[in-house]
């Protein structure tokens, strides 16, 4: 390590550099010694820029036990910028844990984290985002956590809009949202996520070759939680959520969590004096929330646009490989619009649905049922019906009244084994009833939002693929004629399969454990 | 070399002997004591001891001595060592040693071949001199990448090794030395005041008054 200054040197009157301490990225930090004995660590700032001496000055007289205290900001003779903080007697985390190869214990992280939480609610209660939680950044002393470099901050209500993507956080503690260039607090709990994993493995949980790499891993991988102590397991997957909505709201809530399951003790409710005695968290940051609401739109937007996207895939593979089976060729093309009507039908709400109440599900399958009605008369168009609109002088009665089609082929299928599976005609319905209510009533029976939910059991549930074969078949006497009800009847199977494919879900870690563990013993 | 004194005269015997503050850049700080028989007391403004500690213990608590046998501590008041209270005893690699009721030293003599020992603080107290660790230097005081080391610094790919001549002070490093400006390679002398920097390390002699 070169260092510019000299022990022995004094750049501030009244300082004298003993031995420079390590070099960060906003410049060198030196142990010093004032005139009057104090001891105090001294930050070289080589960039001129007065934004990042506002940052500074805003944080300089923030006063927490965890935090690394600020004294000043002097100029020197030359103008450069110092920052006089309280000097550490130490180690930083980064030595810590390099001793430690595959982390520490989990009481021990956890007491860690409590105070690393401190800080960092410290540093959110005034309004300010670290941006750059690493370990260099937080010390260890007497077993008291010191976070420190908050200084170079910028304030959130700056971090808004100024668009500075650069420079900020080290990559392996970045929070995927940074690269909007949109981001709030929530980055430092995604940063505290990472370091309590750092902790308790001895890794960051996405590693890499070069900058890119760890950031796209950022983006998009989920990360490895078997090598985490499975009571934390579900803590870290909250904390390291890609969208930042999903994360704890607060470091506080974290926190409480961390300390239930390490059984560290907790860090108080309140630290701070606040002037109101419940405050609702939402209310200290005001600039955090408009921005959120279009951030997860975004990133719903994109989530689904994907798997839309796999969905007509799946839906074509599928419907292609039955059209071969049973030789329905003449029924693939309605068959396979019928499957991503269903599928899309089912993945559009549920994934915008932004939750409300403990128990919205029959909001949910209310609205769903709606959607049942729509497919069914799409289903209605595909079978070769014109549209009951009142715009269409040439609307026919067929709508009203049973099908009368090809007798030939419907007798043909109606003596196969699929005939008598499908039964006979239902003359008693008009035929728009008919569509509207089978297909209404096996949206609104089934939670369909359940199979597309991250967090199902399995990606591909037999049971729930039972249970659409179960209701279609009841309600299949609904459907005016086995053409009909072959059509109906399949494409929800298969809409049911394809929604499962398609829709992103993550593996248990502890469902992982508990087979290797079954497969070892 | 051919500056060196022979014969050492009492004024630079008398130099040789007193501490000085060792600072090594991106490493730490250190109190390295030349002298055979160091004194750990309180800190006061006198100064009185070689070791000052900013603890609850007597003003001069207790005495460490260097002899050809190794080193002895000697208690003058209360004074434990691995949780036994002693009067004089021999110290080993690793021995704890309780000073008053809560002050606890830790000493260390991680280097085999070298009889030189250190001392940390293990109680959370800290020494007068804002240093890491006392260094009760012998012959040499090895700072090198290996936990053989006196002073252990991983970034380093050879050791840099301070010992002791007739002269005074020495350092040995295979390559190149700037030291107060002036180049030297392999060997240099060296003293209270200057600053040595290598391509790996820096580190600045302070004298202790």
């Amino acid at each position: 390590m070169k260092f510019t200054y000299r022990s022995g040197q004094q750049p501030l009157p009244g300082y004298t550099i003993k031995r420079g301490i390590g070099l960060g990225g906003f410049g060198e930090v030196y142990f010093a010694v004032t005139d009057g004995g104090k001891e105090v660590a001294l930050k070289w700032i080589r960039s001129n820029l007065d934004i990042e001496m506002r940052g500074v000055q805003q944080c300089l007289n923030l006063k927490h036990p965890n935090l690394v205290h600020l004294y000043d900001v002097r100029t020197d003779e030359t103008g450069n910028h110092w920052l006089v903080m309280e000097y550490i007697a130490g180690e930083p985390m980064s030595t810590i844990l390099a001793r430690h190869p595959n982390g520490v214990a989990p009481e021990l992280a956890g007491q860690w984290f409590q105070g690393l939480a401190q800080a960092i609610h410290c540093l959110h209660e005034h309004g300010i985002v670290h941006r750059d939680l690493k370990p260099g950044n937080i010390f260890l002393e007497d077993g008291l956590i010191k976070v420190g470099d908050y200084g170079l901050c910028k304030l959130m209500a700056e971090s808004q809009n100024a668009g500075m993507t650069k420079d900020v956080g080290t990559v392996h503690y970045m929070a995927p949202e940074i690269s909007t260039g949109n981001y709030n607090r929530q980055i430092d709990i995604y940063a505290a996520g990472v370091l309590l994993y750092e902790m308790l493995t001895g890794h960051v949980p996405f590693e890499g070759e070069s900058a890119g790499e760890i950031l796209m891993k950022h983006l998009t991988t989920p990360p490895d939680l078997s090598r985490v102590p499975k009571a934390f397991v579900p803590i870290l997957e909250k904390a390291l959520t890609k969208n930042p909505a999903n994360r704890y709201a607060t470091i506080q809530e974290m926190a409480k969590e961390v300390a239930t399951v390490s059984g560290a003790r907790p860090m108080p409710v309140a630290p701070l004096p606040m002037p109101n005695p419940k405050p609702n968290p939402e209310d200290a940051y005001p600039m955090a929330i408009p921005m959120t609401p279009t951030l997860v739109y975004q990133q719903r937007w994109a989530e689904l646009f994907g798997i839309l996207l796999w969905s007509v895939v799946a839906a074509a593979i599928l419907a292609v490989s039955w059209s071969l089976i049973f030789g329905a060729y003449s029924k693939l093309a309605p068959m396979f619009f019928l499957v991503i009507a269903v599928s899309w039908s089912v993945l559009i709400p549920s994934k915008l649905w932004v939750p409300g109440s403990d128990d919205d599900s029959w909001t949910r399958r209310l609205m769903h049922m709606t959607l049942g009605f729509a497919v069914g008369i799409f289903a209605l168009w595909l079978d070769g019906y014109e549209l009951p609109v009142p715009w269409a002088p040439s609307t026919r009665l067929e709508v009203l009244h049973p099908w009368q089609g090809d007798q030939d082929t419907a007798d043909a299928l109606r003596r196969s084994w699929m005939g008598k599976m499908y039964g006979s005609e239902n003359t008693s319905m008009p035929i728009l009833a008919c569509y509207l209510s089978f297909f209404g009533l096996m949206f609104l029976v089934l939670r369909w939002w359940k199979v597309t939910e991250p967090t199902r059991s399995k990606r591909l549930s037999i049971l729930s693929v039972l249970a659409v074969v179960l209701w279609a078949y009841i309600f299949l006497f609904l459907l005016p004629s086995v053409h009909h009800r072959e059509l109906g009847f399949v494409s929800l199977v298969m809409a049911s399969i394809v929604v499962q494919v398609t829709c992103p879900w993550k593996e248990k870690a502890s469902v992982k454990k508990k087979k290797m563990r079954l497969a070892t013993a | 070399m051919k500056s060196e004194p022979t014969v050492p005269t009492l004024g630079n015997l008398h130099e040789q002997q007193s501490p000085f503050a060792l600072w090594i850049d991106g490493v730490g700080g250190y109190l390295v004591c030349l002298s055979h028989r160091v004194t750990l007391g309180q800190a006061t403004p006198e100064g009185l001891v070689d070791i000052a500690l900013i603890a609850d213990v007597s003003r001069h608590h207790a005495t460490i001595q260097r002899d050809p046998e190794g080193y002895f501590l000697e208690a003058v008041r209360k004074v434990q060592m691995n949780g036994k209270p002693i009067a004089k005893t021999h110290l080993r690699s690793s021995d704890r040693i309780t000073l008053g009721k809560t002050c606890q030293v830790q000493f260390w003599q991680p280097v085999p071949v070298s009889t030189s020992a250190r001392l940390d603080i293990m109680s959370g107290h800290r020494f007068a001199q804002p240093v890491q660790a006392a260094i009760l230097m012998a012959d040499t005081l090895i700072i090198g990448p290996q936990t053989q080391s006196h002073i252990q610094v991983p970034d380093m790919t050879e050791p840099l090794i301070l010992f002791r001549n007739k002269a005074g002070l020495a350092a040995r490093w295979p390559g190149e030395m700037q030291i107060d400006g002036r180049t030297f390679k392999d060997r240099a002398p060296l003293e209270a005041g200057m600053t040595l920097t290598t391509e790996q390390i820096t580190l600045a002699l302070e004298r202790i008054r």
